[in-house]
């Protein structure tokens, strides 16, 4: 179990474990329960490097000068927390012009310098109101966000409204520093009535683990010691020596372990948004496999105890992919460090580690990278420049908060871009439920991406009109052309509607039926007709 | 959508199904019902006349009774008992598990049993026992047909029914009509009959196969397992063979209808059956005003769309995508695909449904905005055949050093219950997008036995296998060549789809490593690759030497496993 934190599949997009992006209303429990579950499917094999990072930080203090900074041990849950009233509610991807019903969720948030209040991104997602309440005296002032990274899952809050007072007298938090396995930490709570309570915990582990996206991996900690849940959760605050070491991010309360957010991680967050322009943590693009097999080794051409991971698979247009590397690579170093057989390397602060913390760790988009590979028995070394592929950049998108998914309504015909999102309202099965040919572009983006691609645009749904009339039962297949057009993108469906032919739109799709009619001045009637009908507020959503 | 559909087969089927009985016996017959007699007696003559009508007026020995019942019919009802062996997909080496079952079926000629196929399906051996009669006569098959579930039996010696008249078949009863359903269902050890009325009469699937589809008559009459196969009768005429239900459903039950039964007596004509012919086209409702007027086709509510025709099918090279089908035959085609015929409105698919292979039909297309006349050729299609149940077969399969090679079918995906995308996208997609043509065997690498030699491969698990040192593999004996080259090569490099690394196997390790699996594994025979007599198998003397063979096989498993 020690090491499951390792077997990484597949950057975004491949079909790794189960995951329901069920954010709503979960009682916390749930939530972490659900968080648990993904980790042991990921166990299967061998996976992916999303990003890394390298970037020696070492547990940097965030800037500010900290001269008002009280002693350590003058800070308390009281001092320092404020309780974060989150409503969120989610597009409906499967009638994109709704949302869905409107939910709750309450967390505890960590006061740092500037007035700034960090929390995990999971809690703020989708949200459409974000409250503070004072804990002592029940005091509330409306939030927004300030910085926000779903992959790292942080989220910075700042008070919204012009209330310079609010957060008079509180305490702002220190970020701790080397932070090593056997410390004790405590994990900082709020009663109700605004008692702190503080439950004692030992970080047992340093590796890179799953976050709360799929496929998303970064350094954590993981805790031993049984935690009481009070009135809020989801984001508690855990302390060591009266600094913020970290940010919790699931509780199994099976095994007593949780893991948690590392300062390293909220440092370099933070550090990326001071100058106002974010970049995000890097990502790699590979999936691997370790190369522990003898007989693999062998061919390959691998000495005995030599280490190296073998190279699966490599995301088109990634970081990997531009320095040049290969399926059938094996990466022998990085960035000056051996990589084991199995993929890990020895960190000079945390030990033995996963070397997608070379990557996704501490370094930051831009930077160089050396890698030294064996290809085809030859020793090779490759220059890296490291970059983030964000989520638009993908041919379906991993993960999608906070907007509308993008869609057209035409004559009762209902197209979208097709995103992981959109598949997972297939269920918690939707692996198995989901159209295969969806789920096929989504484990093998490669062939569409090749016919210049950019988003892979779908019919959702037919919604009744006589429009639409005889094409009720279609869904879920892909657009090839439109008028003549190739179709790379919503934007570009939107530009073929405004050039039909004689009147008429002529539709063409990979499978069967393989080509439809609409009547364009029909088309355009209904639209109005079901605009009505369905309250669609816009009948697209391009951006 | 899915209703699980149960066949009415006793035996190893009944456990899981929780149906009430509701039989409505003979006695009940002077209750009042719907005006049946009328109905029947419109419709029969319109029938066509029975094969072997003449040979089958009511059974003399009626005593009480009215005539024309069904009573008469019993000495020719016969309980079939048949025990069998199910292939084992998952350890393919053995012989599979030994069941077995009970059904119903009837003499239909002389020395001929007609029953369902699912009731004889992968049998060992078959007993039939007639009403009233404590001995048991051994049966073999002359005739199956999966597709259509029906087969039709003989006895080794006739004599016990010699003096037993056989049963007629009638025609296609109306709806509302009263049935009687005769058979042998679980509830007790005696003839049983139920009675219902016509409910319904459509294409509905025959889950025998999984993947046919035939008309099919509902009746509302219990039909339990151990029913298979039995007669539904009316007016002391056979209307259909009861075979299937719905789990979970009230009152619904399916008859196998006479013009089904006739073409399957009519096809082995010649000794063999040759399965159903198909056009092997896909098609698309054309109502959209818009559409019709793109074809400059008038809204008139004929014309269906073309708008896949499977490569080597009956109408490839005849029919193109985009085509608009006008008229089968002669009969006009609806834009939804049904046509006239007898006075139904059907779907256009019972016109090639009652031909047989090699028979023509005339087809009228609007291509280019101009009538077409073509003519095609009927054929069956065989690749289909995997994406159904199949039977009487044993699966085949490569072992290597742990290593267990399958071609993906039906079978194997529900042994398997095989998860993997690449292997449930081939399965899927194996016709529509003509993965046949590439592909005659989609070979899966379903299992690995763990051995030092394959211990690290586990994750391969239920991958589709697409090279193994360079040799692309299409069929199941490209896996066995490529691994058994007359010198042993370095290593051997087995490639699946969706994995970047390979399986990679020291070649000089391999032999060992395969003896030593097979021992501890007890597998006891490292493949199975079909033989001509499997893919012949209707024919009946391959029918013969077949059971004798799985026989072998089951003792030397029973042998095993009492050690």
């Amino acid at each position: 179990m020690k090491q499951r934190s390792v077997n990484y599949r597949t950057w975004f997009g491949a079909a790794a474990g189960l995951w329901s992006l069920g954010l709503g209303v979960m009682p916390s429990g749930a939530q972490e329960e659900a968080v648990e579950s993904v980790e042991s499917v990921e166990e299967e094999r061998a996976g992916v490097i999303e990003s890394g990072v390298l970037g020696g930080f070492a547990g940097a203090v965030l800037g500010g000068d900290s001269g008002s900074l009280p002693d350590e041990g003058a800070v308390d849950a009281s001092t320092s927390l404020l309780r974060v009233n989150v409503t969120a509610q989610r597009y409906n991807f499967y009638q994109p012009w709704e949302k869905g019903n409107p939910g709750s969720r309450r967390g505890l948030g960590a006061l740092l310098e500037n007035g700034r209040i960090l929390v995990t991104a999971q809690l703020v997602s989708d949200a459409t109101f974000i409250q503070l309440e004072l804990p002592a005296t029940g005091e509330q002032v409306s939030a927004k966000v300030e910085g926000l990274d779903y992959e790292a899952n942080l989220a910075l809050l700042g008070v919204a409204e012009d209330r310079p007072a609010f957060l008079e007298g509180l305490i702002p938090l220190r970020l701790a520093e080397g932070i090593r396995t056997g410390d004790s930490v405590d994990v900082w709570q709020i009663e109700d009535n605004g008692t702190p309570v503080t439950t004692k915990a030992e970080v047992v582990d340093i590796d890179v683990g799953p976050y709360f996206l799929p496929d998303v991996f970064f350094l954590t900690y993981e805790l031993r010691g049984s935690l009481q849940y009070r009135a809020n959760s989801f984001t508690l605050p855990v302390v060591r020596e009266g600094k913020l070491a970290g940010i919790l991010l699931t509780y199994s309360a099976e095994q007593q372990a949780s893991r948690v957010i590392p300062a390293p991680i909220i440092a370099r967050f933070l550090e990326d948004l001071a100058d106002g322009d974010y970049a995000g943590f890097p990502t790699f693009g590979i999936r691997y496999e370790p190369s522990t097999e003898e007989q693999l080794r062998s061919y390959l051409g691998l000495a005995r105890g030599q280490g190296g991971v073998y190279v699966s698979d490599v995301s088109p247009e990634s970081t990997a992919f531009r320095a040049g590397l290969q399926v059938g690579d094996v990466i022998l170093k990085m960035d000056g460090h051996e990589v084991d057989a199995r993929g890990n390397y020895r960190d000079e602060e945390f030990g033995l580690m996963n070397f997608s913390h070379l990557v996704r760790g501490g370094a930051c988009a831009g930077q160089d990278m050396d890698i030294e590979i064996v290809r085809n028995g030859e020793v090779m070394e490759l220059k890296a420049t490291l970059e983030r592929k964000r989520p638009e950049d993908y041919l379906i998108d991993p993960y999608l908060f906070d907007r509308a998914p993008r869609y057209l309504v035409m004559g009762g015909m209902v197209f979208q871009e097709l995103t992981r999102p959109y598949l997972e309202i297939f269920g918690n099965q939707w692996q198995e439920r989901a159209p295969l040919k969806l789920l096929k572009a989504m484990q093998d983006p490669a062939s569409y991406e090749a016919q210049g691609r950019e988003k892979l645009v779908f019919l959702s749904r037919v919604i009744r009109t006589p429009a639409t009339v005889g094409y009720e039962s279609l869904g879920h297949i892909v657009v090839k052309k439109v008028n003549g057009r190739e179709i790379p993108s919503l934007a570009a469906l939107d530009a073929a509607f405004q050039q039909p032919e004689n009147g008429l739109h002529r539709i063409e799709f990979e499978e069967a039926p393989k080509v439809i009619y609409l009547d364009a001045q029909a088309a355009e009637y209904w639209n109005g007709q079901i605009q009505q009908a369905f309250r669609i507020q816009d009948l697209r959503q391009l951006q | 959508m899915n209703l699980a559909i149960f066949r009415a087969c006793a035996g190893w089927t009944a456990a899981f199904l929780m149906w009430s009985a509701s039989g409505i016996s003979l006695e009940a017959q002077e209750a009042p019902l719907p005006p049946e007699p009328e109905a029947a007696a419109e419709l029969a003559p319109d029938l066509p006349a029975p094969p072997d009508a003449s040979a089958a007026p009511p059974a003399p020995a009626a005593p009480a009774g009215p005539p024309n019942t069904s009573r008469d019919l019993y000495d020719g009802i016969v309980l079939i008992e048949a025990a069998n062996l199910q292939p084992d997909y998952i350890n393919p080496w053995n012989a599979g598990a030994q069941g077995g079952g009970s059904g119903t079926g009837f003499l239909v000629g002389p020395n001929r049993f007609l029953t369902n196929a699912h009731v004889v399906s992968n049998q060992i051996q078959l007993l039939i026992r007639k009403y009233g009669d404590a001995d048991k006569y051994a049966a073999r098959i002359l005739h199956i047909a999966h597709d259509c579930d029906l087969a039709l039996l003989e006895l080794e010696d006739p004599s016990a029914f010699e003096e037993t008249t056989p049963l007629s078949i009638g025609g296609v009863p109306t709806l509302e009509s009263t049935v009687t359903v005769i058979g042998y269902p679980i509830g007790g050890k005696r003839l049983s009959t139920t009675r219902g009325v016509v409910s319904r009469i459509d294409f509905q699937p025959y889950s025998h196969s999984g993947a046919d589809l035939h008309l099919a008559i509902q009746i509302d009459a219990a039909i339990n397992p151990g029913n298979s196969g039995g007669p539904v009768v009316q007016d002391g005429k056979v209307v259909g063979v009861a075979f299937q239900g719905i789990l979970g459903a009230q009152s619904v039950g399916y008859m196998i209808p006479t013009p089904v039964i006739r073409r399957f007596l009519t096809d082995v004509e010649d000794g063999h059956y040759d399965r159903y012919v198909d056009l092997s086209v896909g098609t698309f409702e054309l109502i959209n005003p818009a559409y019709r007027a793109a074809l400059g086709l008038p809204n008139d509510g004929f014309g269906t769309l073309v708008t896949t025709v499977t490569r080597g099918g009956s109408c490839d090279g005849v029919l193109q995508e985009g085509d608009v089908l006008l008229a089968i035959d002669g009969r006009p085609v609806a834009a939804n695909g049904y046509v006239e015929m007898e006075g139904e409105v059907v779907d256009m698919n019972e016109i090639v449904e009652r031909k047989f292979k090699g028979d023509r039909v005339t087809m009228t297309v609007w291509r280019d905005r101009a009538t077409v006349e073509s003519e095609v050729e009927l054929k069956a299609f065989d690749p289909y055949v995997m994406q159904a149940n199949q039977y009487d077969v044993k699966p085949r399969f490569v072992f290597f050093a742990g290593l267990v090679f399958q071609p993906l079918d039906r079978n194997l995906m529900g042994a398997h219950k095989i998860q993997n995308l690449e292997a449930r996208y081939a399965f899927a997609y194996y016709v529509q997008e003509d993965l046949f043509l590439e592909k005659p065997d989609v070979v899966v690498l379903t299992s690995i036995l763990p051995d030092a030699i394959n211990s690290n491969y586990g994750g391969f698990a239920q991958t589709v296998v697409s090279r193994i040192n360079g040799t692309q593999i299409r069929r199941i004996e490209d896996v066995y060549e490529a691994l058994h080259p007359e010198q042993p090569p370095e290593y051997f490099i087995i490639e699946c789809e969706g994995h970047g690394m390979p399986i990679v196997m020291e070649g000089s390790r391999v032999q060992e490593a395969h003896e030593r699996v097979m021992k501890t594994y007890r597998v006891g025979t490292d493949h199975y690759l079909g033989d001509k007599q499997d893919q012949e198998k209707e024919t009946p003397g391959t029918e013969e030497e077949k059971p004798v063979e799985v026989l072998e096989a089951a003792q030397t498993s029973g042998g095993a496993s009492q050690q």
